[in-house]
């Protein structure tokens, strides 16, 4: 029993069809993951490295870790009264594999850390990332499986953008990006019934790296490289209004395997499409964003692809978030005080096979400790 | 090289945008349906869905998927089984047989009961895989490797278990005592001692074979109103076939108990072992038989002489 709590805290997140990128930025999850076109923080090279011509600034930022653990909370909101409360499903733990089995039932855990230092001098940049996921989820009451998908990444990426008509604040810009990045990766991306003789050997005696075994862990290296483009028409000085499309992972990014006896999951290629509208003043910015992200996957169903995001900013101190991510809301708030940035809130995401099918909630948090923006 | 470039990421655009799905894509897709389905406990949907896969028959996936749908259609679901049955099992090999009489699925009131069909129909999905013409888990680990085997089979298994608490709660006639008795006291054939019936009426041959009424015997030759025991061998060729289908359940029952890799089933395990020395002491040649056909064409003694010797006297 120890041990299937063991798996329940310690593998995380995924499953099913929900597309796993190589990273998402905290603040993006809570616009519904539309951020194509506006891709403007520490991750802006993970989304579009066009977007790096963007700006003629200088950027550091050296320590940002971020968290994501499952949304346990229960959140109701009236006119009068805003209350949080613990999922059932947490607040009584059942105290047997069975009773785990039956409460977790289709319902997705999924944790994630992430950590990526990284600088930006006008169009280069470049970032070293680690990164460690794990994604549960048992499904199918005739045949429990247990599916999993547990990710440690680490590596460097690099990216560059030209301008290839105009240049940053001109009027019309167009611009086009190109990052190359290095990956060692350990995980497992797999699935396994619930009641057969691997698991039961776990849960009798046997240890965690067995049961990774068991679904195939594998480690292994790669090199991979994304492309991207965006036009911005500036009708003035505060306003832009962009278009971007990124192609991350082209032709997917294998890798070779360096041990164990599965297949390092590969990082498949993604194509997005992204629109951005934003204006800037003294003391209030906003923007207002959409993509379709994820053009190329097959298993993401096609509503759940649409995203929208609205970001507010008020004197450069406090960020407010919303977005719609194929039909899941998300909200969350950040704070600046000069070098420093903390950002929390809550998004919900497909990992169903179909619209609205089944919602992982998750809570995402960042503190950015280190954070130095300079204009050139 | 700009205008290069451009083309090259425009090209690349169009290129992508042609692309369609593979026929891994769509088949992961169908397989994702059909879980979906079957979260939502839409049997109908997950069959309509499983028809419209082929080429995968060789695929363990596929064989455990249809044969969960077929159970479905039986009134099966795994995690209920191990939510609600399991724990009503009897913790000693004397009482397991009774126990299995006790699960809620054991409600079978005729021997063509649309659940019992359909559980059987599922079985023989999972004993039958790929091709294979004598049931037994070495004959499927020839076929799909030792590990796959053990995953068919643990399926198997369990619904076998399910099968079995059908078939011995209506031929053995605990039906009447249900839900008064526990399950220790709970034996197919001698549900209350010498006032029970046996699982069939004997032929005079096989009677011989039985040992003088005792605490574990059924009561020879005696019919009751509404008593669900089968009637002579010799007088109903029925009564055959019902008879082997609880041989070929009780048969691969020992056959997976005692192969499959299995942690921590020391009663399962400790019952295989009995169950070999007692057909070995007893001399009984049906023990190996694991398949119906195999079953109807032995002759009608040693098909009694197996539950009159295991069945009735040892294996309560």
């Amino acid at each position: 029993m120890k041990k299937i709590l063991i798996l329940f805290l310690v593998f995380s997140n995924s499953v099913f069809a929900e597309f796993q990128y190589l990273a998402r930025s905290p603040q993006a999850q809570l616009m519904g993951g539309a951020f194509t076109a506006l891709a403007d923080d520490e991750y802006a090279i993970f989304y579009n490295p066009a977007s790096l011509a963007r700006t003629q600034n200088a950027k550091l930022s050296i320590l940002n870790p971020s968290f994501q653990v499952p949304n346990v909370t229960k959140m109701n909101f009236s006119f009068d009264k805003i209350s949080f409360d613990i999922d059932n499903k947490f607040s009584n733990f059942p105290s047997t594999t069975e009773g785990v089995l039956s409460q977790f039932m289709n319902y997705p855990i999924s944790m994630k850390m992430t950590l990526m230092p990284n600088i930006k001098l006008g169009n280069l940049a470049f970032s070293f990332f680690v990164s460690s996921s794990m994604k549960m989820l048992i499904s199918n009451p005739y045949l429990p499986t247990l599916k999993l998908n547990y990710r440690v990444d680490q590596g460097f990426i690099m990216g560059y953008a030209f301008d290839l008509i105009g240049k940053s604040q001109a009027k019309h810009q167009l611009s086009m990006g190109f990052s190359g990045k290095q990956i060692t990766r350990e995980g497992v991306d797999g699935s396994l019934e619930f009641l057969s003789p691997e698991i039961l050997k776990v849960t009798s005696g046997g240890s965690l790296q067995t049961i990774l075994n068991a679904f195939g862990k594998a480690k292994g290296s790669a090199f991979g490289f994304d492309t991207g483009i965006e036009y911005n028409f500036r009708p003035n000085k505060w306003s832009r209004l962009g278009f971007a499309t990124s192609y991350l992972d082209v032709a997917d990014t294998t890798f070779k395997k360096e041990s164990g006896p599965g297949v390092v999951p590969a990082q498949e290629s993604s194509l997005n499409f992204g629109l951005a509208w934003e204006q800037k003043y003294t003391m209030f910015n906003y923007a207002v964003t959409t993509d379709y992200g994820n053009y190329l996957d097959p298993f993401t169903p096609s509503g759940s692809k649409l995203q929208f995001g609205i970001r507010a900013q008020f004197a450069s101190v406090v960020d407010l978030y919303f977005g719609l991510n194929g039909g899941y809301n998300s909200f969350g708030v950040g704070f600046d005080a000069f070098i420093f940035k903390f950002l929390i809130g809550f998004y919900g995401v497909e990992i169903g096979s179909s619209f609205k099918q089944l919602q992982a909630k998750r809570l995402v948090f960042t503190v950015n400790l280190l954070n130095i923006d300079l204009d050139i | 090289m700009k205008r290069l470039s451009f083309f090259i990421f425009l090209s690349l655009l169009v290129g992508l945008s042609s692309c369609g799905k593979t026929d891994e894509e769509k088949l992961k897709i169908k397989y994702n349906q059909i879980e979906l389905a079957l979260n939502n406990r839409d049997c109908t949907e997950a069959q309509k869905v499983l028809t419209t896969i082929t080429g995968q028959e060789l695929i363990p996936k596929y064989i455990k998927l249809k044969s969960v749908i077929t159970a479905c259609f039986g009134g099966f679901d795994l995690l209920g089984f191990f939510l609600n049955e399991i724990p009503t099992l009897a913790s000693s090999s004397g009482s397991l047989l009774g126990s299995l009489t006790q699960f809620s699925y054991s409600n079978m009131t005729s021997p063509t009961d649309s659940n019992y069909l359909k559980i059987k129909s599922a079985i023989n999905t999972l004993m039958y895989a790929g091709g294979v013409t004598s049931s037994s888990n070495a004959n499927r680990s020839a076929v799909f490797g030792k590990a796959q085997a053990d995953q068919l089979d643990i399926n198997l298994l369990y619904l076998t278990l399910v099968q079995m608490g059908k078939f011995f709660q209506y031929y053995g006639e605990v039906d009447n005592n249900l839900p008064t008795n526990p399950a220790p006291t709970l034996y197919k054939g001698t549900a209350l001692g010498s006032t029970s019936n046996c699982i069939l009426t004997y032929t005079t041959a096989a009677t011989a074979l039985l040992p003088p009424l005792g605490t574990n015997l059924c009561n020879i030759g005696v019919t009751s109103p509404g008593s669900a025991d089968l009637p002579d061998i010799a007088l109903n060729p029925l009564t055959k076939t019902r008879l082997c289908e609880g041989i070929i359940l009780f048969n691969n029952f020992i056959d997976l108990v005692a192969n499959i890799d299995l942690v921590g089933s020391n009663v399962l395990s400790g019952l295989a072992t009995n169950f070999t020395s007692l057909c070995s002491t007893a001399g009984i040649t049906t023990c190996d038989i694991r398949d119906q056909a195999v079953c109807e064409a032995t002759a009608d003694l040693e098909i009694e002489s197996f539950y009159a010797v295991l069945l009735e006297e040892q294996l309560p």
